[in-house]
């Protein structure tokens, strides 16, 4: 999420120096060494931090290290090429896409409706805000063991649909039925939060085009589908790029769900991941993987950033 | 010459806190003699790691302190590293250098710590009588290239575990437990039809590590007369008739509805019929069982033979100097001896790894006596095998696990399953 935001802000206000600033301002000599002092200790700790580890998980993956042999065996690309030839990374990656998808469409169309009923004038609007954003504040690991005792053969959902006459499947031993369930779980804990975001943009959309579009006379329907749409997409595109990430990110909800099962149905890239390096001890190969996903979130990001622009409004 | 004067007294002088420090530990018989006698060297400071919580941890931690007690000369720190951190916390240490002097971990994970180079030959190190009266099974998977690089500090295996509540219930005699497959299947019927709860329940699922299924399995595998990899471990060898034999048993189980898909903890719930389970169940149930259960060896083909699968704690130690190993060696030695044997394996539940106890009257009197559900384990030591020695065990068995719980789940058959995961797992070995 922090990444999100970071990517927006600096949307909003084009670096200076960028084609779109009129003006490139002049450093003086004394400017540039303050600003390096007050720099230098955050730099020394994302350096520390962040940037040294990737670069040593970079050329980790280059190696077959297994965790244990002080020496790393070198082996180039060989993990990458592995990679491409190995059917579980792209059952991982089919699955990731297709959860990623559910995940921003469902967060976007359940995000909106949620803001645009909390939006709306109503008794005991602070109740239905708490009540939608306690998904998100429940730790991951409790919701994942509440959804799996719900969807049990003989759990509370089931029962619910035996008394309409209905035999409930076993959902989380068929690979569809399960991703779909890991899916609605996501955008459920998650819904509160995109209905926050929401409701912040619409609350600070201008009252005087509805007041003209109402002169002009156009209905409600006309208002959300021709107004707040279009002036919502800033939020859209960061409620999409912000459920990407996220899916891609997935972890610890998938782990506590179904362990990646049934039979690789829901074993996202993180899960994936996991098991390579930490359950097998192949640090070379697992590190290869997060590599391959980190591309693959800044591509998908870099390709949205490209077709609506980097602020949002459709280019 | 001055400065390497002084180097060498200096050497000397380590070598003699050296001997000082070791001399005592190597006699376990009259530790507070020698170590008053002469300049009282620094106790040697050693560290152990393990992953037992509860009564395991308390009794461990007892013994730790008993030990200090007779051996002034060696202070002990123990630490708990849960289960799961484990091998990642070692990996870690390794790296920094600040690696434990001996860690107590689950076998499977002995040939993979092997790698990390630093283990010191027990062998050499503890008395030939000690390690010579150590269950061969157990041993066997700490020998890497010649060495002792582990030995059991203790023990468990898989046996078949059974709801007399629930026996009753169908009509079946609950002092008659199965004896043979066939046996099993008929009582599991019989279970179902009578009480509607699953009859025995199977490990169906590989999960993220593929070893709950895996382990289960090679049981019957082994009780049909199969083998798992070949023996010096470079091929699978479970695409056999054996094997075929064995799968097909656990597809019956599921296709008769004995079996439910993906429902294994059901009888442990008290909810199903009879399940394998290992000896730390008995343990974990001792001090308030659930639900009436009893225990007997597991059920083998009329015409197979008895088999189970061995698993336990090994103790590794870490060459980070002469001294800490020697006296990491010592302390070893002490609680491989019978008493200590004894106490951990009464006051745990877990098996005994020395023959000597195993067989000895005092322990077997007191399993009679105070634990009679530990019997049917005890006598199963004698058909224990042992998984592959092999650092790529963990991936073998996951490998194995993803291809046969498609047979087990009806979207491969058992021909298919087999070879596929024969396939998978000479891949695995391939690759290295």
């Amino acid at each position: 999420m922090a990444q999100a935001q970071l990517v927006i802000r600096s949307g909003e206000t084009p670096p200076s120096g960028s084609p779109r600033s009129p003006r490139r301002r002049r450093y003086d000599r004394e400017q540039v060494i303050t600003a390096a002092v007050f720099l230098a200790p955050a730099l020394v700790v994302l350096a520390v931090f962040v940037f040294y580890p990737i670069l040593a998980a970079g050329q980790i993956s280059l190696t077959s290290w297994n965790g244990f042999d002080p020496v790393q065996p070198f082996v180039g690309l060989g993990n990458y090429q592995r990679l491409a030839q190995d059917p579980e990374f792209w059952n991982s990656l089919a699955v990731t896409v297709g959860y990623a998808l559910g995940v921003c469409v469902l967060s976007v169309v359940s995000g909106l409706a949620i803001a645009l009923l909390l939006d709306a004038p109503l008794r005991g609007l602070g109740i239905y805000r708490s009540i939608y954003f306690l998904p998100v504040v429940t730790s991951s690991v409790a919701a994942a063991i509440v959804w799996r005792y719900l969807l049990d053969p003989s759990g509370l959902v089931n029962s619910v649909l035996a008394q309409f006459g209905i035999a409930g499947p076993d959902w989380l031993q068929d690979r569809y039925l399960a991703l779909g369930a890991l899916t609605l779980l996501t955008v459920w804990k998650n819904i509160g939060f995109n209905a926050v975001l929401y409701l912040t943009a619409l609350q600070a959309l201008p009252h005087s085009i509805y007041e003209a579009a109402g002169l002009d006379g156009a209905s409600g329907w006309q208002k959300l589908r021709h107004l707040t749409i279009p002036l919502l997409s800033p939020m859209t595109f960061f409620v999409v790029v912000q459920a990407l990430i996220t899916s891609f990110q997935a972890f610890d909800l998938v782990y506590v769900f179904t362990e990646g099962g049934p039979r690789g149905g829901t074993d996202v890239l993180g899960m994936f991941m996991y098991r390579t390096a930490f359950r097998l001890g192949d640090f070379g190969y697992g590190t290869a993987i997060a590599f391959v996903t980190l591309a693959l979130v800044l591509g998908v990001t870099l390709v949205q950033w490209r077709v609506t622009g980097s602020d949002g409004t459709e280019r | 010459m001055h400065r390497h004067l002084r180097l060498v007294a200096a050497g000397v002088a380590g070598l003699l806190a050296l001997t000082g420090c070791a001399g005592p530990s190597g006699s376990t018989a009259a530790p507070a003699v020698s170590s008053s006698a002469s300049a009282p060297a620094a106790p040697a400071q050693i560290t152990i790691w393990h992953y037992w919580d509860g009564t395991n941890a308390d009794t461990f931690d007892a013994m730790v302190a008993d030990y200090q007690k007779s051996h002034p000369q060696v202070k002990i720190t123990t630490s708990m590293v849960p289960n799961a951190d484990f091998l990642t916390k070692l990996r870690a240490s390794a790296t920094s250098k600040t690696l434990p002097d001996i860690a107590i971990g689950d076998l499977v994970w002995v040939p993979q710590i092997n790698q990390i180079g630093t283990l010191a030959d027990l062998k050499s190190l503890l008395p030939a009588e000690v390690v010579s009266d150590i269950n061969p099974a157990l041993t066997s998977f700490g020998t890497i290239g010649g060495k002792q690089v582990s030995v059991p500090v203790s023990a468990n295996n898989l046996a078949y575990m059974y709801n007399k509540t629930l026996f009753k219930q169908a009509g079946l005699d609950p002092e008659k437990p199965p004896t043979t497959w066939e046996e099993l299947m008929a009582d599991a019927k019989q279970i179902l039809a009578k009480t509607g709860k699953p009859g025995y329940d199977l490990y169906t699922q590989a999960g993220d590590s593929g070893e709950g299924l895996t382990w289960n399995f090679q049981v019957n595998l082994w009780q049909a007369g199969g083998e798992f990899l070949k023996a010096d471990n470079s091929a699978a060898a479970f695409n056999t008739p054996q094997g075929k034999k064995a799968l097909q048993f656990w597809v019956d189980l599921i296709k008769s509805g004995v079996s439910p898909y993906a429902k294994w903890g059901e009888f442990e719930k008290g909810k199903g019929g009879s399940a394998q389970e290992g000896s730390w169940m008995v343990g974990i149930w001792a001090a308030d069982p659930p639900f009436d259960f009893g225990v007997a060896k597991a059920p083998y083909p009329s015409d197979g033979k008895p088999a189970t699968n061995l698993g336990g704690e090994q103790a590794m130690v870490f060459n980070n100097s002469d001294a800490n190993a020697k006296a990491s060696a010592d302390f070893l030695a002490w609680f491989l001896s019978a008493d200590q044997v004894t106490k951990w394996s009464e006051t745990t539940g877990m098996l005994p790894v020395t023959n000597s106890v195993a067989t000895s009257a005092g322990y077997l009197d007191w399993v009679k006596s105070s634990q009679p559900r530990l019997l049917p384990y005890v006598e199963q030591m004698a058909d224990a095998h042992a998984r592959p020695n092999t650092p790529l065990y963990p991936k073998i068995s996951l490998a194995f696990a993803q291809q046969i719980e498609k047979a087990l789940a009806g979207e491969a058959t058992v021909d298919e399953a087999l070879a596929a995961a024969e396939k998978a797992v000479n891949a695995v070995i391939a690759q290295g």
